[in-house]
This record gives structure tokens, sequence and C-alpha cells, in this order.
């Protein structure tokens, strides 16, 4: 935790003797006396959202600069595809290889990236619609399609 | 559910500078990191040290012991490649388990030398700090 002292100049004087503030005694004659604040600020935390961007922010943030960013980002996926996926042939791979975000592949088949995150982490039991709909936009076929996701689907 | 994995705003920088410099390598980690986000394979494997040592996976996770020994959870992933080489960056991330967050802190060229008089190495304390992470 951040902590941050700060001294404040006198700001002014006393003109009663006082002998307690608050835990600390003070001892001060019946003269006028200079008085010093010290205090202890305590800064809190910086949110994570007000110094971070979420990684799918940025990745949309370069790939709407320029068609050379959005090139770079569907190679690096591939690249993905190829290195972290090459023994795991699921529905992550599928997309990657072709150089997609989850985004990317929700609006190729008419649905949502939350949908195809949940798919990918074999969360949900898609209709046989929606299997066609995304084997169509990966342009697999539905054999290829619905074996990719028993891989990732849980008991 | 899948921690969150969240770019610190000089991670970013770095990443833009990247992108700038070498766009190939900004789009592989860019890619590598947006995937670790919806993977809980890749980011379970964030918090195991030495995971992947020797090659035996596709990267290395490696704790920063020099600031770890002084109770700062941060860490760094160093990607194997073919050719070996090929991606000279590696990413120094953090983690915060009371909110069960990763920070992306820097990535930074394989030529950094992780000395605690760095300025990197400073500008990665202070963003560890300013998260309000704790130490231990």
């Amino acid at each position: 935790m951040q902590s941050q002292t700060e001294f404040f100049k006198p700001t002014g004087t006393l003109a009663l003797p006082v002998t307690k503030v608050g835990d600390m005694a003070v001892s001060v004659g019946a003269t006028s006396a200079p008085v010093f604040f010290y205090a202890e600020v305590k800064l809190p935390a910086k949110s994570a959202k007000s110094v971070s961007v979420d990684i799918d922010d940025l990745v949309a943030e370069f790939q709407s600069k320029s068609a050379a960013n959005a090139k770079a980002m569907s190679k690096g996926r591939q690249w993905v595809a190829e290195t972290f996926y090459k023994d795991r042939p699921n529905l992550a791979q599928l997309r990657l290889k072709k150089g997609w975000s989850q985004l990317e592949l929700a609006q190729k088949a008419s649905t949502s990236q939350s949908y195809v995150a949940r798919l990918e982490q074999g969360k949900v039991d898609p209709q046989m619609s929606t299997v066609r709909k995304i084997a169509e936009a990966l342009e697999v076929s539905i054999e290829v399609f619905a074996e990719a996701l028993l891989l990732e689907a849980k008991p | 559910m899948i921690p969150s994995l969240l770019i610190h705003q000089d991670a970013a920088q770095d990443l833009r500078d990247l992108m700038v410099s070498d766009r190939a390598a900004a789009g592989m980690v860019l890619a590598l990191l947006e995937q670790a986000k919806h993977d809980s394979t890749v980011i379970d494997s964030l918090l195991d040290h030495d995971f992947g040592a020797g090659r035996t996976e596709d990267y290395h996770i490696s704790r920063w012991w020099d600031l770890w020994r002084s109770g700062y959870n941060i860490w760094r992933l160093k990607i194997w490649t073919v050719p070996k080489g090929s991606l000279k960056q590696r990413i120094v991330y953090a983690y915060d388990p009371t909110q069960r967050e990763y920070h992306v802190l820097a990535v930074v060229h394989r030529d950094f030398d992780y000395k605690r008089d760095h300025a990197v190495t400073n500008r990665i304390l202070q963003a560890y700090r300013d998260l309000g992470i704790a130490r231990y």
C-alpha cells in the first residue's frame, strides 16, 4: 500500500494552553506558540480499471487503427493455434487457425462473444442449429466441429 | 470462473511501441494474451513456477526471484519459439490473489537484465504498488 507523508508549514498559533491533542500530549505555554500539523495520509490503491485496459479492448484498439495491425493480429492467432494448440484440435484451435477472435467468430456466426467463450470452455450444450451456423462460419464439417466441441466438453 | 487478465497502461504502451517497431511480434504477444484470458489451461499455468522448463511446454514460467524474495508476486513468461529466439519479448506480470487478477506490467525485450536498479524494474514496481497488490 502506498503511503505518503505530507508536511505542512505552521498555519497559525494557539493562544490558549493545550495539554492534550488526541493521544498526544502537547506542552504549550501560556504565550502564543506555533502549531505544526503532521499528517500521514494513506492513499488508496489506484483502481485496476483506472490504470489498466482489458486485453480485448487493447486488441480492438490496434485492429481499428490499421489493416496492417489487424493482419498482424490474425497472423498472431494463427501462430497461437500452431504453437499452443497443435495437440488440442478443439474449437479454439479451429477459430485461431482462421485468425479470428471470439468476437469475430461470433459475428460471422450471428451469435455473441460470450456464447463462443462458454462454448470453448465446454460450458454449454449447443443446439443443432447453432452447431451448423458456427461450423459453416469456420468452414468445417459438422463432424469436425462436433469432435472439437467434445474435446472441451465437461462431464 | 477464469481469473481476469488486465494490461497495465505501461504494458499497453510497451505493446503500442512494439506494434511500431516489430508488428509481427506485437501480433504474437497480443494474440497469446488474448487467448490466455479465455483459456483456463493457459491462465492456470501462469503461477506454476518452472512450467515448461527444458522446452517441455511451449512457454516457460518463472518467478522473478529477486523480487519474489522481497515479497513481490511478480512472474515472467518466456515463449519457446521455433526457430529458436524468433520471438524476443518476455511478458512480466503480477498476480493479485485477493481479486483473482493477473496484471501484465511490462512486455520487455529479452536483453532486459532484470536488475533492481533498472528503470524498467522501477517502473514495474511502481505499477505493482499503484495497483495495491499485497507483498508477502
